[in-house]
């Protein structure tokens, strides 16, 4: 990043006098750079019921977080995902890889078993709770980074 | 006067001749028995002066060295980590179904998975935290009308490791394995 601002400033003054227009190139470029440098906070959170050893219902969310958070970055996950630039197709692409990553660090599991005249019926619900995460993306990875809240 | 004094005469002659027995010729023979006083010299000896001995230091006799063997040496105790540092491991091994009705082979492995590795999880939290269980019998006529059994687990496992995965005829079969700190868990457990 420094060096990035540094050749950015060299190249200001060395056509500084020549044309407005250049400088206002490399400006956009400048804040283009540090825009995709910034990694996006996300917020990801997955439930799953299983009734009688089989999945009924699974839900796997993933989106933006609305407001910045102050919080610590922790463990992280690299996935390979060349010539894909979209994160919604790399998250579901990635979707097991990313909940066991996750899982590792606290999942919620609840269980109701009944055992009626002899005949056993279970219900399962698998919840990891809602956590912020970073996608960085650099050289065909895209790296997630398990956020902790301050 | 002299009435007195005769009386008193009387008197002590009488008591003189009851306190002398050995007048008697018993006595006198009793007298002969006895043995003759043995009247021993008493010899002094001359005390002879010496020069009192210079005082003896007593020498400490050396002790015996300590020997050094092998035999002798005290066995080094073995630096091992003792029982309660040992890591406490949680194997348990997850079972799911694949739905029947699935689009591909892949979506069935996908859910069969999904469901093992739910299974897998609520049985962690059955051995880490514990299950509740409620039961409920009706009888009637002495007949048993309905018998219900109900158990609740409800937990937050992290640390979780899934160690192997099998997917076989429909059945997925997940291996995880939870790793706890002994020093932080052990009381824990000891308690309940």
């Amino acid at each position: 990043m420094a060096f990035d601002l540094s050749c950015a400033l060299s190249t200001f003054h060395i056509h500084m006098g020549k044309a407005p227009q250049r400088v206002a190139v490399i400006i956009s470029l400048l804040f283009a750079v540090v825009c995709l440098n910034a990694s996006q906070t996300y917020i990801l959170s997955y439930r799953t019921q299983v009734k009688n050893a089989v999945v009924i219902s699974e839900s796997y969310q993933f989106s933006k977080a609305m407001t910045e958070i102050k919080a610590t970055k922790a463990e992280s996950l690299s996935l390979y995902s060349p010539h894909e630039t979209n994160l919604n197709t790399i998250m579901h692409l990635h979707k097991d890889e990313i909940l066991e990553f996750m899982m590792k660090y606290g999942a919620h599991t609840r269980s109701h078993e009944k055992v009626h005249n002899s005949k056993s019926s279970s219900l399962l619900q698998l919840t990891l709770p809602p956590s912020y995460i970073t996608v960085d993306f650099n050289d065909d990875y895209a790296t997630i980074t398990r956020l902790i809240t301050d | 006067m002299r009435k007195t004094l005769l009386i008193s005469a009387l008197l002590s002659a009488f008591l003189l001749a009851e306190e002398a027995p050995n007048n008697t010729p018993e006595a006198a023979k009793k007298m002969q028995t006895i043995d003759p006083v043995v009247v021993t010299p008493i010899v002094v000896q001359p005390v002879v002066v010496t020069p009192a001995p210079a005082p003896v230091e007593k020498k400490e006799e050396p002790k015996e060295k300590a020997q050094v063997c092998p035999e002798h040496m005290q066995k080094p105790t073995k630096q091992m980590a003792p029982e309660s540092y040992k890591a406490i491991r949680i194997n348990v091994t997850g079972q799911g179904v694949a739905p029947t009705m699935t689009s591909s082979p892949a979506q069935a492995y996908a859910l069969a998975k999904r469901a093992a590795i739910a299974d897998a999880y609520r049985l962690l939290a059955e051995k880490v935290k514990g299950v509740r269980i409620e039961g409920s019998d009706k009888i009637k006529n002495m007949m048993v009308q309905r018998s219900e059994v109900r158990t609740f687990v409800d937990a937050v496992i992290a640390e979780a490791e899934i160690i192997e995965t099998v997917f076989k005829d429909g059945l997925c079969e997940v291996e995880m394995e939870l790793t706890l700190d002994p020093a932080q868990w052990r009381s824990i457990l000891a308690a309940r």
